[in-house]
């Protein structure tokens, strides 16, 4: 006899197969407008699958090919959503549709649509900046395949975000929308990368007070780290999607050719050992390289001490790989499920930021639905619900705007001296 | 064909288009001509067309804007709709910019071709720009 999915069973399904809308919805006066922007994945609808242990965010495709052959239904009947499983015996589970946050129809001082500076993923703001990624300038194009950052900016997104405008929007995503999570990220910018997002982060932490994360292609130099942790840098990912190197090298051209997998694992590290264990993350995508690959990604990640976030695969309208199948359930589970024993084996503090729910992905912290409840799990359940008391106050600390008297312009007092001849 | 040829909006925007460019009127010209089922949107910004029927087993969702990018420079962007009533979102297929006043009739039967085809990669046209900074007007 069947039985309904868990919370994350359902979060991993909808992942996979996507939702269909029915007519009763009322989405354009319910939920978030859809907007497409960075890589692609926040493409779906933001919709919460309520838990008994924690509520699920999670982006549903609704746009893909494969999406309008799912087998569930987004309805609405007596002001309630539900997702319909129209398989057999038919389940349906209730979720709710975040509201648009107001400050999405505002425009900035600057008279710029502060929906086109940044978003919510989830209940963090996520913020593309600058110029279209790099590598989708070469000729031929060095772009990642299955990425469609250089097909976002200058149709749904401002190609340059000034810094004012940014601020204005943080702040209005923090008053309006609780948000305590700023994210930015940004293509391949040759070597400047980190210098071009400094600005950024000091701006943010100054004058608005917020946990920021920086995802940026790697650097070679890596004391830019500690500079940007110095002016306010709470967390580092690194996207090197996949583990089994000639994936690496066909998938990513770009990364391949311009950067190499082994700079990304040089920075995760240090930069993890820099801010510490649970701190920093390595993006991987599920679905594309065998599975032994995926789980020897995250093997590797969690032994270094940073925690894993693993997008299952989207094939994405416009991207080179539109027509690649996504991965089954089945597979899926198992790789999460695995990404949270790898987290609990190797002691990484997950869940630990208030307020911060990444509807891209399966977070970690998610995934505490597909473990046995056995004795490992409740101890380390309750080692995180230590951590998380004990690191309130730091998170208060973090969250207030302050002074940082590090120069976002210059960082010559960072950079090692040079060697004499 | 053009399926709403003979409503006055569409009409009045078409007659427009031609004037505009040469270009447009070799445009219009071809689609007029075409088995293919096209439909003009006249409340659109620049000169927008989507096409209708069937690709793959699924209802088209390709559309082609033309604007100006800049004085003397226009860009035919292609795009799908959201699928999604209620979304405003575009999904990029590219972007090819030209010269408003020199009509190429091989550009736009390749432009044709690349819409027909539901964008196929291996269809695109010559000189497809896949990213591209300027914005595109909604």
């Amino acid at each position: 006899m069947p039985e309904p999915l868990n919370p994350a069973e359902l979060e991993i399904d909808l992942f996979c197969k996507g939702i269909r809308i029915d007519p009763s919805c009322m989405l354009q006066a319910d939920a978030r407008f859809i907007s497409r922007t960075r890589a692609g994945l926040g493409s779906g609808l933001e919709l919460v699958i309520p838990g008994e242990l924690k509520d699920i965010w999670v982006n549903v495709p609704v746009e893909e090919d494969f999406a309008q052959d799912s087998p569930y239904l987004l309805v609405k009947s007596a002001e309630q959503y539900r997702v319909v499983d129209e398989r057999p015996p038919g389940f349906g589970y209730r979720v709710s549709i975040p509201a648009q946050p107001e400050w999405y129809t505002k425009k900035t001082s600057r008279g710029v649509p502060m929906n086109k500076v940044g978003v919510l993923q989830g209940t963090y703001l996520g913020i593309y900046l600058s110029n279209s990624c790099g590598f989708w300038h070469h000729q031929p194009s060095l772009g990642c395949k299955f990425c469609t950052t250089g097909l976002n900016v200058g149709v749904n997104e401002v190609a340059h975000k000034d810094v004012e405008d940014v601020v204005e929007v943080a702040l209005a995503a923090k008053e309006e929308s609780g948000n305590t999570f700023v994210h930015f990220n940004s293509g391949y910018q040759g070597s400047h990368s980190l210098e071009e997002v400094a600005p950024y982060v000091k701006a943010v932490k100054e004058r608005v007070g917020a946990l920021i994360g920086v995802q940026l292609i790697p650097t070679r130099e890596l004391w830019q780290y500690d500079w940007l942790a110095d002016l306010g840098a709470n967390h580092f990912s690194f996207c090197y999607e996949f583990h089994n190197p000639e994936y690496f090298a066909r998938f990513l051209p770009g990364k391949e050719k311009l950067v190499g997998q082994k700079t990304f694992f040089n920075a995760l590290e240090y930069a993890t050992r820099k801010l510490g264990k649970g701190t920093c993350s390595g993006e991987i995508i599920a679905g594309i390289e065998p599975i032994e690959d995926t789980l020897a990604a995250i093997d590797y990640i969690t032994s270094v001490g940073a925690f894993p976030t693993v997008c299952i695969f989207r094939p994405v309208i416009g991207a080179e790989m539109e027509k690649f199948p996504p991965p089954g359930y089945e597979d899926m589970h198992a790789v999460m499920q695995y990404m949270y024993e790898a987290c609990r084996r190797n002691n990484i503090p997950i869940g630990m930021a208030p307020n911060i729910e990444v509807s891209l992905i399966v977070n970690p912290d998610d995934a505490k639905y597909l473990a046995p409840r056995n004795l490992a799990w409740r101890w380390y359940e309750l080692k995180l619900k230590a951590m998380r008391l004990l690191a309130r106050a730091y998170f208060r600390w973090e969250l207030r705007s302050r002074p940082i008297r590090v120069d976002a312009q210059n960082p010559s007092a960072y950079r090692p001296r040079a060697k004499a001849a | 064909m053009i399926v709403n040829a003979g409503e006055a909006p569409v009409d009045k925007r078409l007659a427009a288009a031609r004037s505009e460019s040469p270009v447009l009127a070799l445009l219009i010209d071809s689609i007029t001509e075409s088995a293919e089922p096209y439909r003009i949107e006249p409340e659109a910004s620049g000169f927008e067309l989507a096409i209708l029927g069937r690709v793959n087993g699924r209802p088209h969702r390709g559309r082609l804007k033309i604007f100006e990018v800049k004085p003397g420079r226009l860009a035919a962007f292609f795009y799908k709709k959201s699928a999604v009533p209620f979304s405003r979102d575009r999904f990029s297929y590219g972007a090819v910019t030209f010269t408003p006043d020199q009509p190429d009739r091989q550009l736009v039967a390749e432009w044709l071709a690349y819409l027909s085809s539901g964008f196929d990669w291996d269809r695109a046209p010559s000189h497809l720009r896949r990213a591209f900074e300027f914005d595109v007007p909604e």
